[in-house]
């Protein structure tokens, strides 16, 4: 009973945060390319829903690992841990920092790249976590 | 050529943890139906799968065991 509990905690947590973090990266993109104020808002608030769901995707999936796979250490665990850490740790920095400084992303800033290259890498890290994911389906 | 085996084995050795709660999770679901069905037919099919599950699980969790055996012998 309460192994299920933690898999589908982990499915419905990581959905929210692997669907959300993408949209948000593409939102940004767009803002860039039309230069629509909108969308880079838009893309903060994906950023945030999708920052709140991956420390409980992240406990979750430790606690179904723990229970489920007796907390065995394989090449596949031990990613889908060091990745899930790193995404929960960059994306609470970028929330906070988008937070702190709302011109952050604006085209004459000069963070802009900064703040970009930490999106994209959040993405990287994200869809590789999701591909992991979908080796236990 | 050791470290190649090392990667062989611990591949394998995933497949396996992996493997293994699918068993233990379809054994769980086929006993659930075979508690649900009044039907002696229905019953008797769901208990069969669900011991054939469990035997899988058995089978995997003895090739696992001998699989850690084999790793924990090469030189690290």
């Amino acid at each position: 009973m309460k192994n299920k509990f933690y898999v589908h905690t982990h499915h419905i947590a990581s959905h929210f945060t692997n669907a959300l973090w993408p949209v948000g990266s593409v939102l940004l993109s767009m803002y860039y390319f039309y230069g629509t104020k909108s969308y880079e808002d838009a893309s903060y608030y994906c950023f945030i829903f999708s920052t709140i769901g991956a420390p409980l995707a992240l406990a979750s999936g430790l606690a179904d690992w723990r229970s489920r796979f007796q907390g065995r250490s394989t090449r596949i665990f031990n990613h889908k841990r060091f990745f899930g850490a790193l995404f929960v740790i960059l994306s609470t920095f970028i929330v906070m920092w988008r937070t702190t400084n709302g011109a952050v992303a604006a085209p004459d800033s000069e963070t802009k790249y900064v703040y970009l290259a930490s999106v994209y890498a959040d993405l990287g890290f994200v869809v590789y976590l999701g591909h992991l994911g979908g080796k236990f389906i | 050529m050791s470290g190649k085996e090392r990667r062989e084995l611990e591949r394998k050795i995933e497949a396996l943890v992996i493997a293994i709660p699918r068993e233990t999770e379809a054994n769980e679901y086929y006993l659930k139906l075979a508690n649900e069905y009044e039907d002696p037919a229905s019953k008797e099919m769901f208990t069969f799968l669900a011991d054939q599950e469990n035997r899988h699980r058995q089978s995997l969790e003895h090739i696992l065991a001998g699989l850690e055996e084999q790793l924990a012998k090469l030189p690290k």
